[in-house]
């Protein structure tokens, strides 16, 4: 009878009110010049954290760092607010940016990168300790790395651990296999239909840009991830082999598209789309949590590539390309 | 799961304990026979009834409203006012109870 969502997702909402609006986003990306950019975010709910980024001879490092702040404490802030079994699935959702560290972290220290540079891809959330991200940075290879993560905890280091275990060596090998584990955990840690909903269209998502990856090349149903609704195994051979029908008609859009990189921004308007439903049909579930999450995190990211476009003075159009993208 | 049964039943127990006592207690003070005593042992659990029942429906409905009303006040201590708005609708429900029990003892 006593939801304790009630209280958090009353929460969860005031802080997305505190969010940039679309507005304020507007106003930011029509700036001439990187100072004029600096100007406008002073006056959005991001100022309490832009500290150095907004004095006299900052630049894009000061400008990642303020909004790196901004992100971690509104996760710290979600993570404070739950506690029992609601605690357990925003953690659950949390994990998302374990995965995304995770890959970035295989990718670069297979690419051979410096750690600085793996370092300054991390995003600044998720279940695992920024020093152990740190430390595993500067991993030789992903053996080690992999040896690094499981010792710090969390999931998805021992998935990566069973995945180097179990013979992965190759980058989309080790992304699939994080990916699988990642859902698995993922489904077995939330409880609620509607966030679980969520996911099996993630996973359909996924896997269709899986199987569009893996076209030219013989299709393997090891990198099919298991759980999706609409898109079964069969369908992602014949996905792989060529074909381009699938049974849900919204996710024909993923497949249609002229190249991988409109397939995922297609993809990401989906799932953006499939959060704000989950947002609103789970008044009292995770469902305004993952909602909160997904906007907060484009919101940062969109306020870096702003940044960007101002700071080595891109034309609007360009910015407007990069944007629908995002 | 036996724990939360008797969890549930205790949160009741209050609201359960006046609508039984309130009717007995009008009961006893009509001191008629027949069937006007009848009559009014009826009319006194019928109030009892609308008291208690419209009392029940607040507390079900001020529950999660009031957490999310404290959810909301954390984060913007300013929209108190607006939250205690929505708070308060639900005691309609006991109002009209308080109502129908007036007209019914009356």
């Amino acid at each position: 009878m006593n939801n304790p969502y009630g209280y958090i997702n009353g929460r969860v909402r005031m802080m997305r009110v505190a969010l940039v609006d679309a507005r304020a986003m507007d106003d930011v990306t029509n700036t001439l010049n990187y100072q004029e950019f600096l100007r406008q975010i002073s006056e959005t709910p991001l100022r309490e954290d832009l500290g150095e980024a907004t004095a006299q001879g900052a630049g894009l490092g000061q400008l990642d760092e303020a909004l790196s702040r901004n992100y971690l404490k509104a996760i710290s802030h979600l993570r404070s607010i739950a506690t029992g079994q609601p605690a357990r699935e925003i953690e659950a959702l949390l994990l998302r940016y374990d995965l995304q560290n995770v890959k970035t972290l295989v990718r670069g220290v297979q690419t051979g990168r410096s750690a600085d540079d793996i370092v300054a891809g991390l995003i600044p959330a998720g279940t695992l300790p920024w020093s152990a991200l740190q430390g595993a940075a500067q991993s030789a290879d992903v053996a080690s790395l992999a040896q690094t993560l499981s010792v710090a905890g969390g999931k998805i280091g021992q998935i990566l651990r069973a995945a180097v275990s179990g013979g992965a060596n190759s980058l989309l090998d080790l992304e699939v296999a994080l990916d699988q584990g990642y859902y698995r955990a993922v489904l077995s840690g939330v409880r609620g239909t509607n966030v679980r909903r969520y996911f099996t269209r993630e996973i359909d998502v996924r896997n269709l840009l899986i199987a569009r990856q893996l076209r030219g090349a013989a299709p393997n149903v090891r990198y099919f991830i298991p759980g999706g609704r609409d898109v079964s195994e069969a369908d992602f051979l014949r996905i792989a082999g060529g074909d381009n029908s699938v049974s849900a008609p919204d996710l024909g859009a993923v497949l249609e598209a002229p190249d991988l990189g409109s397939s995922e921004a297609i993809a990401r308007r989906l799932l953006d789309e499939a959060s704000r439903n989950v947002a609103m049909a789970d008044a009292l579930g995770p469902g305004v949590a993952l909602d909160y999450l997904r906007r907060k995190e484009q919101e940062i990211a969109r306020m870096r590539l702003i940044g960007r476009a101002k700071f080595y003075g891109l034309s609007k159009d360009e910015l407007q390309r990069e944007l629908e993208g995002a | 799961m036996k724990n939360t049964a008797i969890q549930k039943a205790a949160k009741y127990a209050p609201a359960l304990t006046v609508m039984t006592f309130a009717g007995s207690a009008f009961a006893q003070e009509v001191a008629a026979t027949g069937a006007d005593a009848n009559a009014a042992g009826l009319k006194a659990i019928g109030a009892g009834l609308a008291l208690g029942l419209g009392a029940v429906g607040t507390g079900l409905a001020q529950g999660p409203i009031g957490a999310a009303a404290a959810g909301v006040v954390a984060e913007r201590p300013e929209k108190f006012g607006q939250m205690a708005i929505w708070f308060f609708i639900p005691e309609t429900l006991v109002i009209f109870g308080f109502v129908g029990f007036f007209l019914l003892r009356g």
